[in-house]
């Protein structure tokens, strides 16, 4: 039997909210699991591969984030097959795959209905 | 497949529209039955869904709990119940 | 049919704590059971002991608790989302040193009803059910 196909989909920012690092948290999970795994960035969500992310210097009287947007990079080593990134919402953010920390596969609306349909599970963040 | 989605914002409304396609059911839960009271929006959402042969209902109670009334005979209005057949009935969710 | 449930939404700054019971109890009562419900990111929250709503109030908590012991359904806390918001087992506040007087008093704030484990136990649950439904 072939492994389930899971698609993670990040639609929201990094550092406003926790979405970002408990959606890797579950991809890092559904990889383990060996599942068929992909993850689609959408809307404010593609914001989460935008390259040149400053946390600032580190400084112990400051309050830090940690740049976990780091291990979108990362993720093949873990087994997870593609991302794909609307390219609507690229352009609407005025952004372009140049700007991107990883390669990402481009996909357009028409497309993201195949995708769902294709998947077994959907996990929306 | 069935979606649910808060309405916050006219946007938001259509955001699920790229995953839904033929077949699929759109479920209006929570706050995303307040869309019911902008008859433009609504009516723009409804044109979309049915050229696609997508269905739109909206869960009963959340629609009392509100005060909505259902003018739209486009959108079938369910229980909790009429909720659990949706998911029965469609092989997975996406909530929104 | 098997359902697992997962839930994301914050108690009292969502529905949907209210929107997942009234789901569950009409899936139980249609024939269907509830594999688990799994509480992850904000849904954490809705396993807090010491949530206390006014009595005429809807007491999500206390609901869940009832729900799971009349339908022997597992609540399940996601461990790393729950830590984070500070939701914990008895076990969890004694194993960081953080109970105000740890040797006598071990006050978790997840009640006891919920059980506190990993994110693989929701994928386990996703493959073993029939259908997933996430409520925000």
């Amino acid at each position: 039997m072939s492994a389930k196909k899971y698609l993670y989909v990040i639609t929201k920012a990094p550092y406003s909210n926790a979405a970002g690092i408990e959606a890797l948290d579950a991809i890092l999970i559904g990889a383990s699991f060996e599942l068929d795994v992909s993850v689609l960035f959408l809307h404010n969500g593609v914001f989460q591969l935008k390259d040149n992310q400053d946390i600032g210097v580190k400084d112990s009287s400051l309050p830090n984030v940690k740049q976990f947007t780091k291990t979108y990079k990362a993720l093949e080593d873990f087994g997870v097959n593609q991302l794909y990134v609307q390219d609507q919402s690229l352009d609407a953010r005025g952004l372009s795959e140049s700007d991107l920390i990883v390669p990402a596969k481009l996909i357009d609306s028409q497309s993201i209905k195949v995708l769902v349909s294709e998947h077994d599970q959907v996990f929306t963040f | 497949m069935v979606i649910n989605r808060s309405w916050h914002e006219q946007v938001a409304l259509f955001e699920p529209l790229c995953f839904a396609q033929s077949g699929d059911t759109i479920l209006l839960l929570e706050d995303a039955v307040l869309a019911m009271q902008s008859p433009i929006t609504l009516a723009s959402f409804l044109a979309k869904c049915q050229a696609n042969q997508i269905s739109v209902a909206a869960l009963l109670d959340d629609c009392r709990l509100r005060g909505i009334d259902n003018k739209y005979p486009q959108i079938d209005l369910v229980d909790y119940t009429g909720y659990v057949d949706l998911v029965i009935a469609h092989d997975k969710q996406v909530a929104w | 049919m098997n359902v697992n449930i997962l839930v994301t939404g914050a108690l009292y700054s969502s529905q949907s704590a209210y929107s997942a019971l009234r789901f569950c109890q009409a899936a139980v009562a249609a024939g269907h059971s509830i594999s688990q419900v799994f509480f992850y990111q904000d849904g954490v929250t809705q396993a807090n002991l010491y949530s206390l709503p006014l009595d005429d109030e809807f007491d999500a908590v206390n609901s869940w608790v009832r729900f799971s012991q009349q339908t022997s359904t597992p609540l399940v806390v996601c461990v790393s989302a729950g830590e984070r918001r500070g939701l914990m087992s008895d076990e969890q506040v004694l194993e960081h040193h953080l109970g105000r007087n740890a040797a006598i008093d071990s006050n978790g704030s997840a009640h006891s009803q919920f059980s506190v484990a990993g994110l693989g136990v929701l994928h386990q649950a996703s493959l073993d059910s029939e259908r997933m439904v996430t409520f925000k």
